[in-house]
């Protein structure tokens, strides 16, 4: 695997991940990670770039936007000797 | 003793870092729970024990929670075991299909991610070892050392 594929399916990773962290909304990190992989591409070969067309990045699977009153777990804010759990559930909108 | 590792989010500032956070239960004699077989999701959201300590990359509260790791175990069993079960539960062959809260040797584990890092067994991996580490180093800095042997 040549570096140029190594660091694509990376940067195609972080993107599954990002698109998942805002459900599915657009946001900067996915700008930044988009426009990196625009630059990788074309130092990929062609037989490289074939492949990838072939099995369609994971990260073209973007998932829907969030639904009013899905939760979402949040870090609690915590007072030592407290009996408070960590982490709650939050409704979103 | 509750144990538990978080990757949080922070949206406001978009930095991510690793909080961890040491509960013990010595405050009462919790009833509610079998710790030679701990209810992993019975202390994680109910009976977290008395908060001791906490060692945070992000200071800030109310940032998402992207993966976390839950580690139960009586109060007195100490490091060398609780990573030894970590040790234990981190088999890639365990982590390859999300499991639920599982016992080892006593001490209970949980651990989920995001769907982006499930997809990815290496990476599901990768995060739940730096979950482990950053667990544990608050663990041993905390004090809490296993009992002397008895003969």
């Amino acid at each position: 695997m040549s570096e140029a594929l190594r660091r694509y399916l990376e940067l195609d990773d972080e993107l599954v991940a990002v698109r998942w962290r805002y459900a599915g909304n657009e946001s900067d990190e996915e700008d930044q990670l988009l426009d990196e992989m625009d630059g990788v591409w074309w130092q990929l070969s062609e037989s490289e770039r074939d492949e990838l067309r072939a099995r369609l990045p994971r990260s073209l699977l973007r998932p829907r936007a969030p639904q009013p009153g899905r939760r979402a777990e949040i870090e609690a804010d915590l007072v030592e000797g407290s009996h408070e759990v960590p982490r709650r559930l939050r409704e979103v909108g | 003793m509750y144990l538990t590792a978080h990757r949080v989010f922070l949206r406001s500032t978009s930095s991510r870092g690793i909080n961890a956070f040491l509960y013990r239960h010595d405050d009462g004699p919790y009833p509610e729970i079998d710790w030679h077989n701990p209810n992993v999701p019975l202390v994680a959201d109910a009976v977290p024990g008395r908060f001791v300590a906490q060692q945070r990359e992000i200071a800030e509260p109310g940032g998402e929670v992207l993966s976390y790791l839950d580690i139960v175990a009586e109060d007195h069993l100490g490091p060398d075991r609780i990573e030894a079960a970590l040790d234990g539960f981190s088999n890639p062959t365990v982590l390859l299909d999300p499991t639920p809260p599982t016992i080892v040797e006593g001490v209970g584990i949980r651990f989920s991610a995001v769907l982006g890092l499930r997809s990815v067994p290496a990476k599901y991996r990768e995060e739940f070892i730096a979950l482990a580490e950053n667990a544990m180093k608050l663990l041993r800095t905390s004090g809490i050392t296993a009992p002397p042997r008895s003969t």
